[in-house]
């Protein structure tokens, strides 16, 4: 028998005259509950810990429940993973950081997220900005070396280079469609653009439309386009940023 | 040969979405509240690996995308992959 005390998992934070019309379901197809705090709610349903093993099924729980609710209102996703053992200590919680969260919802109220990719084939494109020095035949092993490293640090600073680039013109262009961006340069290899875009629900298709028609986009690139999400990259982050 | 103005980019919307851009997002992103539980997300970084790896190609996004209908995906790819990702 497992007598291990369940525990509350947040979802998200609403406001506190939301109300949810229909059955939502959380963690073991428990419904969810709303939990008042000020002028917020919290989204919670009881969790044990098991349930959070398989990181993927939990994951689009939550996220489920996050857009189910996005559906109704406005809604600030919470991160996945915030679990308390009370709802008094998330109480305590949300009432330390309520005027934040408050702003927060009014901010990105009608707001959503849109994801943009740029990819590459990162070999490819590796290979193309590196510069083979002849090797010359005084050289012993460790000037080889050197020059072998000196080599791929200058193809490291030109892939960044082209990577920032590439994002800054994506951002130029995308700009008069979003109000808010977030970028990321050179994920990895193969990714050299990752923009979170934050649209109004009624602009997102102007936004996937202009995606689709950026003049300037290299045969070697493709774009991948995600959403609407939640706007996940948008809420204050915990240092205030 | 006569030809259209070649277009480098064609639109493909799906309800799909991958189930890896999700977690990318919510494991590293949304409101942070300090729970007084502490979980470990042990894959984390196996995670940019499979983005990484699902988004080399169209056909790879094919493939291993999730089929969970959380959202609208677009995938904007040079015509030929378009093409060969309808198939």
């Amino acid at each position: 028998m497992n007598t291990r005390p369940a525990r509350v998992y947040l979802y998200a934070i609403v406001d506190s005259d939301f109300v949810l019309r229909a059955p939502v379901a959380g963690f073991a197809e428990t419904p969810v509950t709303l939990l008042p705090v000020q002028t917020l709610a919290a989204v919670v349903s009881p969790i044990a810990l098991e349930q959070l093993k398989d990181t993927a099924a939990a994951a689009l729980v939550h996220e489920r429940v996050v857009e189910t609710l996005m559906a109704e209102r406005r809604v600030l996703p919470v991160r996945f993973g915030a679990i308390f053992s009370s709802t008094a200590t998330l109480t305590a919680a949300l009432e330390d950081r309520h005027a934040t969260l408050r702003a927060d919802l009014e901010r990105l109220d009608g707001l959503v997220e849109i994801g943009v990719r740029v990819l590459w084939d990162g070999a490819a494109r590796r290979a193309a900005v590196t510069t083979v020095t002849p090797a010359d035949a005084h050289d012993g092993p460790g000037a080889q070396y050197m020059r072998a490293r000196m080599a791929e640090m200058t193809t490291d600073r030109q892939l960044k280079a082209d990577a920032t680039a590439l994002s800054a013109a994506w951002a130029e262009y995308l700009a008069p469609h979003v109000v808010g961006l977030r970028e990321q340069v050179l994920v990895t290899a193969e990714m050299p653009v990752n923009l979170a875009c934050l649209v109004a629900q009624a602009g997102v298709q102007r936004l996937v439309d202009a995606i689709a028609q950026y003049p300037n986009q290299a045969a070697d690139t493709r774009v991948v386009c995600t959403g609407p999400w939640p706007p996940y990259h948008f809420v204050t982050d915990a240092q205030g940023a | 040969m006569a030809s259209e103005p070649r277009r480098t980019s064609q639109a493909m919307r799906e309800r799909d979405v991958s189930l890896l851009e999700l977690l990318d997002r919510i494991l590293d992103k949304g409101v942070v509240i300090a729970g007084d539980v502490v979980i470990s997300v042990a894959d984390i970084d196996l995670i940019y690996l499979g983005v990484k790896v699902i988004l080399t190609s169209v056909d790879t996004l094919e493939k291993h995308k999730a089929r969970y209908a959380l959202g609208m995906t677009t995938v904007v790819a040079p015509d030929a992959d378009v093409q060969r990702a309808r198939e």
